[in-house]
């Protein structure tokens, strides 16, 4: 059955406005999502206390990838990075506002799981999460 | 007529156009109907079994066997074992041979470029813990093995040659008789290994002639349940494979402090096999007897793969962005075509694709070497089989036109 999709959502789609490379990055990190073809690399600022003041990304996405992550990347600018961590595809569900199809759900939290996985190399703690991290069941 | 009717999914799935057969093939009733009367009717544990039932499931087990021989001639059951598919056939393979000690540190694996991860995963592992080395060949302009940089890498210290029989990329058929004359030429003792999954369901892979030494493919491209992956050996040569894995049914006699493998094939099936799926595997053999075998199926192939080369000359003019990750000769080949392209992203395509109710895969097919020496990370795969007709063909290009048309 075919997903239909906002109007906001192709939007963010088809015109991100947080595609690019940033500069003055604190963090950047590369992901992929193999199975789909799907890679990124996304571009963090941070502050001293660990809160999120810039994001961007940049790569070859589908729909789904590319409108998903540059929502969620809008929606993090301001939290502190601890809470990233914390995150998963409830969140990602919760800020698009709709549930993705089985077969996107990896596409839809592959920018969740780049930004985790920036974190965490910032961070320096050895862990590196992978999608059975960030997708439920 | 189409074959189609043989198929209940296709009764189930009236407007469906299946293009995914590379992954796997849809099961004819009798497949499905041989599993139901085997788990209604014949069905017990096989070997040692004493009672009517359990003989009767043995029947089903050996008789797949059997047809199996017939298949692919090799020359009894001995030679043939079962695993779960033709990954796991290809990792017990590999692990015998470091567990015999015939294949070890500084001993060199040739493999193409085209390989599946199946046929590259194993050995790479192998070279983290036996230390041997892996080579590839590159391939040709038509996607054929290179056979110039083939005998350049056959070194003296070659001691496997494991390629596949047919790309689940590009389709283009290897010419494994001329990789078995120059093997043979240069040193008779080198392995000659045949990953055969992507082409036992299409044509004819005769081990006897081809001189292979070991071959695996997997059932469920045949039309037979998943969880059926078939390992042939040579007779002679399993002789003196010992088995990296074991358990209860592989073994003569166990002790406290040792065990003796059992004879052959038994000695590579520990642990109860999928009983039902070498049942439905044997069904799957049959019906490809009983449409005529291999050439019918070659018939329907060869008519579907003019009928696609033909469409594709007429879209690529439209579509120039569209590459055709294959050969567009029509000999050579099975009915399997990747496209790449930039206009869209691979995903959003097949995304597309599914909502017109075409069934085709989007991704790098697990033969990421390949896609890398062709500089993509994936392609959209259609793939054929018997049960595709001519309007199946012409609803793909139709709907690619379309849909790439939107992205233009």
């Amino acid at each position: 059955m075919s997903q239909v999709y906002t109007e906001t959502f192709l939007e963010y789609a088809k015109n991100p406005p947080n595609k690019g490379i940033l500069e003055d990055v604190t963090i950047r990190h590369f992901e992929e999502n193999r199975s789909c073809g799907d890679a990124l690399e996304v571009f963090l600022k941070l502050d001293d206390t660990g809160t999120i003041e810039d994001f961007s990304f940049e790569g070859n996405t589908a729909i789904v990838t590319t409108a998903c992550t540059s929502i969620f990347g809008e929606l993090i600018i301001g939290m502190n990075i601890s809470e990233i961590l914390t995150m998963d595809e409830k969140t990602v569900r919760e800020m698009i506002g709709f549930q993705v199809s089985s077969r996107r759900k990896q596409a839809s939290v592959l920018g969740l799981l780049a930004v985790r996985n920036a974190i965490h190399k910032y961070l320096q703690d050895g862990i590196v999460d992978d999608f059975s991290d960030v997708l439920s069941g | 007529m189409s074959l189609r009717s043989h198929f209940p999914v296709f009764s189930h799935h009236p407007d469906m156009v299946y293009l995914d057969s590379a992954s796997t093939a849809q099961k004819p009733s009798l497949v499905i109907e041989g599993m139901k009367h085997h788990m209604e009717q014949e069905y017990a544990n096989i070997h040692r079994g004493a009672y009517d039932l359990s003989e009767a499931s043995e029947v089903l087990y050996h008789g797949s066997k059997e047809a199996v021989v017939r298949l692919i001639n090799a020359r009894e059951t001995a030679e043939i074992s079962y695993s779960y598919n033709a990954t796991s056939a290809l990792n017990i393979l590999v692990t015998s041979l470091v567990h015999s000690g015939q294949l070890g540190k500084g001993d060199k694996v040739l493999l193409s470029r085209a390989e599946h991860h199946a046929n590259i995963v194993p050995w790479l592992i192998a070279k983290e813990t036996a230390g041997i080395e892996v080579e590839f060949i590159g391939l040709d302009a038509d996607f054929g093995l290179d056979f110039a940089d083939f005998e350049a890498k056959l070194t003296r210290d070659v001691r496997v040659v494991s390629l596949t029989a047919a790309s689940n990329v590009t389709g283009t058929v290897f010419d494994l008789a001329k990789v078995r004359d120059i093997i043979r030429s240069k040193n008779p003792a080198i392995l000659f290994v045949v990953d055969a999954s992507q082409a036992v369901p299409h044509f004819k892979v005769d081990v006897q002639t081809l001189d292979i030494d070991y071959l695996v493919f997997t059932g469920h491209k045949c039309m037979s349940d998943t969880g059926i992956g078939i390992m042939y050996g040579k007779k002679s040569l399993l002789k003196t494979l010992v088995p990296s894995i074991g358990g209860g049914g592989a073994i003569n006699w166990v002790h406290e402090d040792s065990f003796a493998p059992a004879g052959l094939p038994s000695r590579f099936e520990p642990g109860t096999p999928h009983i039902i799926g070498a049942g439905s595997l044997l069904r799957a053999i049959e019906f490809i007897e009983s449409i005529g075998g291999y050439t019918e199926i070659e018939r329907i192939e060869k008519e579907l793969v003019q009928c696609t080369l033909a469409r594709w000359q007429i879209f690529k003019k439209q579509f120039p962005e569209v590459r055709l990750i294959g050969s567009e000769k029509e000999e050579g080949r099975i009915g399997v075509f990747s496209f790449a392209t930039e206009l869209m992203h691979i995903s959003d395509i097949s995304d597309a694709f599914a909502d017109r109710l075409i069934c085709v895969r989007a991704g790098h097919h697990c033969a990421e070497p390949l896609m890398q020496s062709h500089g993509i990370t994936g392609s959209v795969r259609m793939s054929l089989f018997l049960y595709n007709t001519r309007e199946d063909v012409n609803k793909f290009f139709d709907a690619f036109e379309e849909i790439l048309s939107s992205a233009k």
